[in-house]
């Protein structure tokens, strides 16, 4: 919970957090080590300098951590763990839906597990996910199209069997779908960046959830105009928000443009944890105002009501979650003991 | 004797496709070595991720445009800490096409590439020019209504033909039937040149100056130019966007300073003119 300085307690949800393992032993090629440094660049633009972490701590944090900065200090009531495998770069893969389950074991009531599915898996894939949704129950999946697989270095959305699979999903009710774009693609040759293969899905799969991660970065224009034909087209805010401390001015030109194009019902926070801690960013979003010329000129406004939607209650409402009966569960679990014990006294009163 | 400077100055006619911008300003060329009649140019991206196309484009036209230097007889590039560097460094040093690089990975060339990101370079260098008008006080059907013919260059001016109805007042000193605007010829001489490369073709007197990315000009209504800015506008902001993070990530990982806000302001010089298509360099 966030509590504002009028009292009033926001539910946040983080919408896009790893548990990986970019360690040099987890490493298989120099690959891993590109893919690891290039976050741990991200890292080191975005984030405030006090809190810049080392590479090595950056490659692999461990659980203790991770709850510490996610739950303890970051404000976060339920994190969903997004699965990259990546098994080509990380000998054990990067985060696989079996390695993130260990912490969703550990917190059941902290995390959303998703899965994940690779079309060019084909049969033995699809039999991987349904297995998945018996075993994990998961109603999301990530998917990254630019995973390598041998000679392959990607795949896209619209390809026929990427659409058995957004059938099947259809079929067993996983209909959080997070897509993650670049850097390679099929074919090589075309814009690695590019979104424009989520809008013949949406159209066509009108039940299912597209929540394009990192609004579509660097391919903002293109993604808001996708997004303004398809209502089932939502914006993951990972990469996003970090840029309210590195240039505060661009990130209000961005939220304007995702407020003018999306509205406020269809954008989902995200702190892409560990390349950010939430607390930074979650501090300096829930402080940070439009600028007026900017709600003038895309009559859109930052209100609080359209932060707490953007900060848990628009994830909330795509993974079927009560706030209030959920903030109750949670309100005296270990987590929650952790955080009691972690904060600083309250003043005695006299 | 090859003048080093000739070089780098060919280098600043080479723009990152995707970002419109010379890739000396961007402070993605790390150096030059001048040997004889060879020429090694490195040339090292903000991330190992940066996308291979993208790379493969910048170190072809590199290769291309300063082996046209005079008394270049080799140009080798060197492409450092990318994921594809020797793939993408051997095939552009040969002279060897993007589909041949990455056998089974491609199904064509980077023609279609280039051209969607020089549509976006146009869509954004005329909204420039357009909003510069609109500053000086023209109107959105003003400028639909404009043909070639009214605005040229006059040293760093522009000379603006005024409206018939205004034609015959006085200005504020400026009398007769052309309105001066300093500074901004730059404006029109890259919308020119992209106009180029994009293969549309050169504008005569009587056409429309203004036209979408397709060539086909603008409808007369207010709403339909102002639609074509605010769409524009939204390109322009992703272009400054990925500048950022661009120069940015160039400045943690490789310690490259350069300066961002200048870029982000547009302020790229217009290069020659290009053809758009694949560059195959002489081997």
């Amino acid at each position: 919970m966030y509590t504002r300085q009028d009292g009033h307690e926001v539910f946040v949800i983080d919408g896009h957090m790893h548990f990986w393992d970019g360690s040099p032993e987890n490493q298989a090629n120099k690959y891993g080590k590109g893919f690891i440094e290039c976050f741990h660049g991200y890292h080191q633009l975005f984030t405030p300098t006090e809190l810049l972490w080392p590479l090595d701590q950056f490659e692999k944090y461990g659980e203790a951590r991770l709850v510490r900065d996610e739950f303890v200090n970051g404000y976060v009531d339920i994190a969903i763990l997004q699965p990259t495998y990546l098994k080509d770069f990380f000998i054990n893969g990067f985060n696989t839906t079996e390695q993130d389950s260990v912490v969703k074991k550990a917190h059941p009531d902290r995390f959303i597990l998703n899965g994940s599915f690779d079309p060019r898996d084909g049969d033995r894939g699809l039999e991987y996910l349904r297995r998945l949704k018996g075993e994990y129950d998961i109603t999301g999946v990530k998917l990254y199209t630019a995973e390598w697989k041998g000679s392959s270095k990607g795949w896209k959305l619209t390809s026929p069997e990427a659409m058995r699979f957004l059938e099947e999903c259809q079929k067993l009710g996983i209909v959080n779908l997070h897509i993650h774009k670049g850097p390679t693609i099929y074919p090589l040759n075309k814009d690695a960046f590019d979104v424009s293969d989520i809008d013949e899905p949406a159209s066509l799969f009108t039940d299912l959830r597209f929540i394009v991660e990192h609004a579509g970065i660097p391919r903002l224009e293109d993604f808001c105009f996708i997004a303004a034909q398809d209502t089932n087209i939502y914006a993951g805010l990972a990469v996003v928000i970090p840029w309210i401390h590195f240039r505060p001015r661009t990130f209000a030109e961005m939220m304007a443009n995702l407020l003018y194009w999306l509205g406020p019902d269809r954008l989902l926070f995200g702190s892409d944890y560990a390349i950010w801690e939430p607390k930074w960013l979650i501090d300096e979003f829930m402080a940070f105002e439009l600028p007026q010329d900017l709600k003038d000129e895309y009559h859109v406004d930052l209100t609080p009501e359209v932060k707490e939607k953007i900060i848990g209650l628009n994830a909330a409402r795509l993974y079927g979650i009560d706030t209030a009966a959920h903030a109750r569960k949670i309100a005296t679990d270990d987590v929650a003991q952790q955080r009691a014990a972690a904060a600083p006294a309250a003043p005695v009163q006299a | 004797m090859i003048d080093e400077r000739d070089v780098w100055a060919r280098v600043g006619e080479v723009l990152d496709p995707e970002l419109d911008r010379p890739l000396s300003a961007l402070g993605f060329v790390e150096c030059v070595e001048i040997r004889g009649a060879q020429v090694e140019v490195r040339l090292r991206l903000p991330t190992f991720w940066c996308a291979a196309n993208f790379a493969f484009l910048m170190a072809a036209d590199l290769r291309d445009r300063i082996g046209r230097a005079p008394g270049v007889e080799r140009v080798t590039v060197r492409l450092m800490d990318h994921f594809a560097q020797d793939e993408i460094a051997d095939a552009v040093n040969a002279g060897r096409p993007f589909s041949e690089t990455f056998p089974g990975e491609a199904d064509g060339e980077l023609d279609e590439l280039r051209l969607t990101f020089a549509r976006k370079a146009f869509l954004v260098r005329q909204e420039q020019l357009m909003r510069a008008l609109l500053r000086a006080g023209e109107t959105p059907e003003r400028l639909a209504r404009l043909r070639a013919a009214d605005l040229r260059a006059d040293g760093d001016a522009l000379l603006l033909r005024r409206a018939p109805e205004h034609a015959g007042e006085e200005h504020a000193g400026q009398q007769g039937a052309w309105r001066r605007l300093p500074s901004l010829a730059r404006l029109l001489a890259m919308l020119v040149q992209k106009r180029a490369a994009l293969g549309l073709p050169t504008v005569a007197d009587d056409d429309p100056l203004f036209t979408t990315e397709a060539g086909v000009p603008l409808p007369p209504q207010r709403t339909a130019v102002m639609a074509f800015l605010g769409t524009a506008r939204m390109v322009r902001l992703n272009g400054a966007f990925n500048t950022l993070l661009c120069t940015g990530l160039n400045r943690v990982q490789h310690g490259v300073e350069v300066d961002a806000d200048a870029l982000c302001a547009g302020g790229q010089e217009p290069e020659s003119a290009g053809i758009p298509g694949e560059r195959r360099a002489q081997a």
